[in-house]
């Protein structure tokens, strides 16, 4: 059988690199809370390769205006089609940002509408419960966003399981710290990640 | 001079005495037949109907040679058994091909028809249906043809002469239960089943003591569930209900470290071998099996029957275990077939689960009878009449005798204009 | 009056109603038979024998008026009415006449009996008649309705003629939107009509539009009245829709309605050719795009996004460039320049730019089409020692290349013109290519070594590389290692997922390449040194393609000791209960019933099998175009009872449904194997 592994998408645009560590932290939390077999470290795949069918969750972030190239909008639709689920995050968590606005331009052309999850959707209890739906971050009352709490994530659902989830609620910055930094911590913040990754793996 | 009416008169007498006539004609044949020598008829496929029916009217017609040159249907050769065994001798000869079709529904959701035929030499065998023609086939080693549709019989013919079958009304299917860690195998072969229609039920743990599990799992027995697909040792706690449910007839796919469990070593066909890396294919996003992560099956049992084989060694083998069937499998990462495998692989992977499962669920059809026809013509003939004789023919005509006919013809005509005439000169 | 002449006018009354009677007779079994004949759907000969087989009713009533030309058989008639006549107006008829006879015969008013009798032998036939005449007309039947089909089936309708079937043929006009500057089209009797969204659809016939309904869509449309005919109009929809025509006599037509969309711009941005960091934004930059639309493009432009700032503080700033005016084109090409000055690009700030066209679609709204986009990021100076930063504003080719190229052009040149050089002259001007290719080959190590986390190759570096101290292959032996260190274990399949040996392969191809070269172009052998320097230009694209795909950066990699953290956290995860995954519905296997079911009814009702064709079609048209396609075949060839083309059309419809069928020598030993 083989490991999960945290794959993290390369776009042509933009600043996709901008959350460095949370894959590793998001790598140590699985292992932290589940027994899923889990590849010790995170790939880079770029979206427009056919490498990113080996993955099929996907994260993707940045500040930056994103636009798909050709060969990028055709291989998420691909992605989408066989089963992938692309987990996007908004590293300005605002929804009047450039990231926000060109990220859903390019994902409702290539996934159709973004309707909002339900805080009773599946993915909020699949490991943890999360009664309030999404947990929220620090980041999102920082002021440097839409100083808005966002209260539910969005979402593109295909055969009734989520293709494309949205988050404006900067999980990417909530979670870039080293892992190690997790025994200063009283509340694991990391948590909704187990979530993503068990409905990923078993819906 | 006689006057028109008198004329008239001796018409409508004339006409009176024709059909008196026609009718002691008919009567005279009955009576003669009746009393007339035995013969020896010959019928062909197309006849056989008429001379049957006249050889059991008529019991002068002692024995009766079949010339087989088309399709003899099942109750042509019902009748002549019969005939036979009320004590007319009853032949037959001809040059029928050796063929057989049968038509099977696959035992999957959506029930598709899978045609087998075999014979026919080295002869194009056209199949057909209802719908028009299927395909042609040479099939003397034998041929399987998928088709997703069959509407009415299936007819396999060659030249004139043609082996029918009709295919089953299809069951409906009961649900599967995955068995599974957390993993994209597991997902992505829920997501194949349930896409091909079937009712998975799903136990995949997470952590220890936390299982993400389908709502209604539990019994496992063959009343819910066709087949139980245990994808690696997280089995191991089901074990018990796993071969008590393939003892009743339920169907098992062991995959990796599921074929290795104590309790289902003994039902499974083979054991798992070394793992070998799959290929590494320069242009991607074309995977197919043979590229595929595999662990060969080794130590096949006896009554295991070998069903894939790539470079690395069996992939797939099958046996009976008590009323049910059991199905090791040794890929363990077929899900890079689904998202590697190009725009095909998505329908591939679909098929190729649901046909796995389809292979060990249980046999809930009940098997309609073959149509107006036969499936294996030349065999059921010498099973119903012998081997073909060589008695050399003798034709009689009685099938082109036309007298009849002129007789039921005069006897309307003379009748009608007899009564036509005395209407209308007035007299009743 | 005398009695002869009394006689001879009763004749001709006798003959009058005679006819009338045969005639009532024959017209009542008539559409006695029509009205019975309707319950079925029958061959236009049907008609034709019902026809005759009324004239053969009333032709042996008929056959009588032929006894009236004798006048003593009419005064028989009489005598048999009136005994007291006493045989007087049969031997007037006879010839016979006297004072004596003419009393007796116009003695008593028999004439006015025989006018009675007359018209009480009337009264039963015309009551039939009129009966079955009002059934006929009160029952939706409609007998005259079915008599016109029938005609009309059995043989062509004359142009021009008084059209009895409204549906007898449908004409069709097609116009498309004015915007697409495309002719307007006619179709006759069409099962499907195909045409651009918002097209004018306009089908027109012969007959009473009071005659004919029409839907569209499942609504009810109005037909109008069109000089002597009907014409009906609809615009065509953005979704696959069904008009269907019903007629008085109870005929019914179905037409998809297929709309074709109007594709959205293509749009290919054809300069920058790739995304560059640059140490200063000076100079210009070309951009050019390449445009294309199905129908005609109405403008374009290019958008500039300017991104500044770090962190969690971004600004933006948009510019329009370029806007052009396109007047219907197919296809064109948007150039600009811009002046990178202009644009007051500060360090750190990233310069995205895209090429965007719009169509004139004015029914559906203008389709835009988009470029990839392309940035330009100026490097801040911490970032000067990075190796993707170029050391000044992007050429609009890859430098190494063209030098390569060049280099390759000039060995061309002088492989030439060898055979009239003196050999030291032939000797010079190779060494000279010869140390340009060993400057090119130098830059290309640098880049390597740059990206292998080395220093880049330094003048001794290069000369130890050239003495033989790390040989070609050694350097490719510790790109290796490097990559292998950079992406932790391979992974089986997963073992290329290494951007870093994706480029550095085809670039220490190249440098190899470039070294048999540079060797060749030593000793004077320009012809040798081609084929290297060809193998180098090749190896050079690979490393750009491949650099267009993966390097943006080196991306850093965490590895997470997992074997230490395994099941230490805190929290315990919570059992959860799935809902059972529903069952899919493949709209594939839903037609395949229907189909079934059409195909039963192939033999039973025709039309009615064309129509549920027709409706497969319209699903269709969305998701199964080669289904669709094969539907619209099937459906004209039952319409028109085209028996030779009917199986074939069904094989396609069939195999378009389930696939072809999926032949396999031999039989499986074990029944449904994978």
């Amino acid at each position: 059988m083989s490991e999960f592994v945290f794959a993290t998408a390369q776009y042509d645009s933009g600043d996709w690199d901008s959350a460095p560590l949370v894959p590793a932290n998001v790598i140590d939390t699985i292992a932290r809370y589940t027994s899923i077999d889990v590849a010790p470290s995170g790939v880079i795949v770029p979206l427009s390769s056919p490498s990113l069918f080996r993955y099929p969750l996907i994260y993707l972030t940045g500040h930056l205006p994103v636009r798909f190239g050709p060969a990028e909008s055709a291989n998420l639709k691909k992605y989408a089609e066989r089963g992938g689920l692309l987990f996007v995050d908004d590293h300005n968590h605002d929804i009047d940002g450039t990231f926000h606005k060109t990220a859903n331009e390019e994902l409702t052309r290539v996934y159709g509408a973004i309707k909002p999850v339900p805080n009773s959707h599946p993915l909020y209890s699949t490991f943890f419960k999360f009664e309030d739906g999404p947990p929220t971050t620090t980041h999102e009352l920082n002021g440097w966003g839409d100083n808005l709490v966002h209260k539910t994530l969005s979402g593109v659902e295909r055969d009734g399981r989520l293709a494309l989830l949205y988050s404006s609620k900067d999980y990417s910055s909530e979670w870039n710290y080293h892992p190690e930094n997790k025994r200063f911590m009283s509340v694991d913040n990391t948590k909704f990640a187990v979530n993503l990754v068990v409905y990923a793996l078993t819906r | 001079m006689r006057s028109r009416a008198e004329i008239r008169r001796n018409g409508e007498w004339l006409l009176r005495a024709m059909l008196l006539a026609a009718l002691g004609i008919s009567l005279w044949r009955s009576m003669r037949t009746t009393a007339g020598a035995s013969t020896t008829t010959t019928a062909t496929s197309r006849t056989v109907d008429v001379e049957v029916e006249r050889a059991i009217t008529s019991p002068a017609a002692a024995s009766l040679d079949l010339s087989v040159d088309g399709e003899v249907s099942r109750h042509q050769r019902d009748a002549l058994l019969a005939l036979r065994r009320a004590g007319t001798h009853v032949t037959w000869h001809g040059d029928i091909p050796p063929l057989a079709v049968e038509v099977v529904r696959e035992r999957e959701p959506d029930a598709r028809a899978r045609l087998m035929i075999t014979g026919g030499g080295s002869q194009p065998i056209v199949l057909a249906d209802s719908a028009g023609t299927i395909d042609t086939v040479r099939a003397s080693q034998g041929a399987t043809i998928d088709v997703g549709t069959v509407v009415g019989d299936v007819r396999a013919a060659i030249g004139a002469h043609a082996a029918r079958a009709n295919i089953p009304a299809a069951s409906s299917r009961r649900g599967v239960m995955v068995l599974s860690r957390a993993g994209w195998e597991s997902k992505f072969a829920i997501s194949a089943l349930s896409e091909a229609g079937w009712v998975v039920r799903a136990r995949i743990p997470a952590a220890p003591n936390v299982d993400v599990r389908d709502d209604g799992l539990l019994p496992l027995d063959t009343a819910r569930y066709d087949a139980v697909i245990a994808l690696d040792s997280s089995a191991a706690d089901f074990a018990p209900a796993i071969a008590r449910f393939v003892a009743q007839g339920g169907g098992l796919i062991a995959v990796g470290g599921a074929m290795s469990l104590d309790l289902l070593r003994g039902i499974v066909p083979a054991q798992p071998g070394e793992r070998r890396v799959g290929r590494i294919l320069l242009a991607e996003d074309t995977v197919t099996p043979p590229d595929l992560p595999v662990r060969p099956l080794t130590t096949l049992r006896r009554d295991a029957v070998t069903l894939e084989k790539e470079t690395a060694g069996v992939t797939l083998a099958a046996r009976r275990a008590g009323l049910g069937r059991v199905l090791a499998v040794g890929y363990d990462e077929s899900w890079r077939w689904r998202m590697l495998g190009g725009t095909s692989g998505v329908g591939a992977h679909r098929e190729w689960w649901s046909r796995a499962v389809g292979s060990v669920s249980p046999e809930r059809d009940t098997r309609a009878p073959s149509p107006d026809g036969d499936g294996a013509p030349r065999a059921a003939i010498i099973d119903a009449l012998g081997p073909s004789s060589s008695v050399a023919t003798a034709v009689i005509g009685h099938a082109s005798n036309p007298l009849p006919l002129i007789l039921l013809v005069v006897i309307v005509l003379a009748l009608l204009t007899e009564i036509a005439s005395r209407r209308f000169r007035g007299s009743r | 009056m005398t009695a002869h002449a009394r006689l001879l006018q009763l004749r001709t009354r006798l003959a009058l109603a005679l006819t009338t009677r045969a005639l009532l007779i024959g017209t009542a079994t008539t559409l006695a038979l029509l009205i019975v004949a309707r319950a079925f759907t029958l061959p236009g000969w049907v008609f034709a024998v019902i026809t005759a087989v009324g004239v053969a009713v009333a032709a042996p009533f008929l056959i009588r008026v032929r006894d009236l030309r004798a006048l003593p058989r009419v005064a028989l008639w009489v005598e048999e009415r009136a005994p007291t006549l006493q045989y007087a107006l049969v031997t007037i008829a006879d010839g016979t006449h006297s004072p004596r006879l003419e009393a007796q015969a116009l003695g008593v008013p028999w004439w006015t009996d025989a006018q009675k009798v007359l018209w009480r032998t009337l009264i039963a036939p015309a009551v039939v008649t009129a009966v079955v005449a009002a059934i006929s007309i009160w029952n939706p039947l409609r007998v005259g309705g079915l008599v016109r089909e029938a005609i009309s089936r059995v043989g062509p309708t004359r142009p021009g003629a008084p059209v009895s079937d409204v549906l007898a043929i449908v004409h069709v006009a097609v116009t498309p939107p004015a915007y697409s500057g495309k002719p307007a089209t006619n179709l006759n009797d069409p099962t499907s009509i195909e045409a651009l969204v918002g097209s004018s659809v306009t089908l027109s016939g012969q007959g009473d539009p009071q005659l004919l309904t029409a839907t569209a869509d499942s609504a009810a449309r109005s037909v109008a009245k069109r000089g002597d005919g009907w014409s009906l109009s609809v615009s065509m929809p953005s979704r696959p829709a069904i008009v269907r025509l019903q007629s008085a006599a109870g005929r019914s037509r179905l037409i998809v309605l297929a709309p074709i969309a109007d594709a959205p711009p293509v749009v290919t941005l054809l300069l920058p050719a790739h995304d560059s960091i640059v140490r200063r934004a000076a100079g210009t930059y070309a951009l050019r795009a390449q445009l294309r639309d199905d129908i005609g493009l109405r403008d374009a432009q290019f958008e500039l996004v300017v991104a500044s700032g770090a962190g969690e503080n971004f600004s933006f700033r948009t510019t329009i460039v370029a806007h052009t005016v396109l007047g219907g084109s197919l296809e064109r090409t948007l150039d600009a320049r811009i002046p990178l000055d202009s644009l007051a690009l500060k360090p750190g700030d990233v310069l995205q730019l895209r090429a965007v066209a719009r169509d004139g679609n004015t029914v559906g709204g203008a389709g835009v089409g988009s470029s990839e986009t392309r940035s330009l990021r100026i490097a801040r100076a911490d970032e000067y020692d990075s190796v993707a930063v170029d050391a000044a504003p992007p050429p609009e080719a890859e430098a190494q290349m063209l030098s390569q190229r060049m280099l390759i052009n000039l060995t061309e040149v002088l492989e030439k013109r060898r055979p009239k050089l003196a050999h030291t002259d032939l000797i010079s001007e190779s060494r000279r290519i010869a140390n340009d290719q060993k400057k090119l080959r130098k830059r290309v190590g640098d880049i390597v070594f740059q990206r292998l986390g080395n220093d880049p190759l330094s003048e001794e570096g290069s000369d130890e590389v050239e003495r033989g101290k790390i040989s070609p292959e050694q350097l490719l032996k510790l790109a290796d290692s490097a990559t292998s260190a950079a992406s932790g274990s391979v992974m089986d399949v997963e073992g290329d997922e290494t951007p870093i040996l994706a480029i550095n392969k085809p670039l220490l191809e190249a440098f190899n390449a470039m070294w048999d070269a540079g060797r060749a172009l030593e000793v004077g052998e320009p012809a040798k040194a081609l084929p290297p320097m060809r193998i180098a230009l090749a190896a050079i694209q690979r490393a750009r393609l491949a650099e267009r795909i993966y390097l943006r950066g080196k991306p850093g990699t965490q590895i997470v000791d997992v074997a230490k953290v395994r099941l230490v956290g805190k929290d315990k995860g919570n059992a959860s209960i799935r809902e059972v995954r529903r069952p899919l519905d493949p709209a594939m296997r839903r037609r395949s019933e229907t189909f079934e079911r059409v195909t039963a009814m192939l033999a039973r009702n025709p039309d009615a099998a064309a129509d549920s064709l027709l409706l497969m079609r319209v699903d269709a048209l969305g998701d199964a175009p080669v289904l669709a396609a094969a539907l619209d075949d099937a459906a004209r060839a039952l319409r028109k009872r085209d028996n030779a083309a009917i199986p074939l059309a069904w094989t396609r419809v069939r195999r378009a449904l389930a696939g072809h069928p999926v032949q396999r020598a031999g039989i499986s030993p074990w029944q449904g194997a994978p």
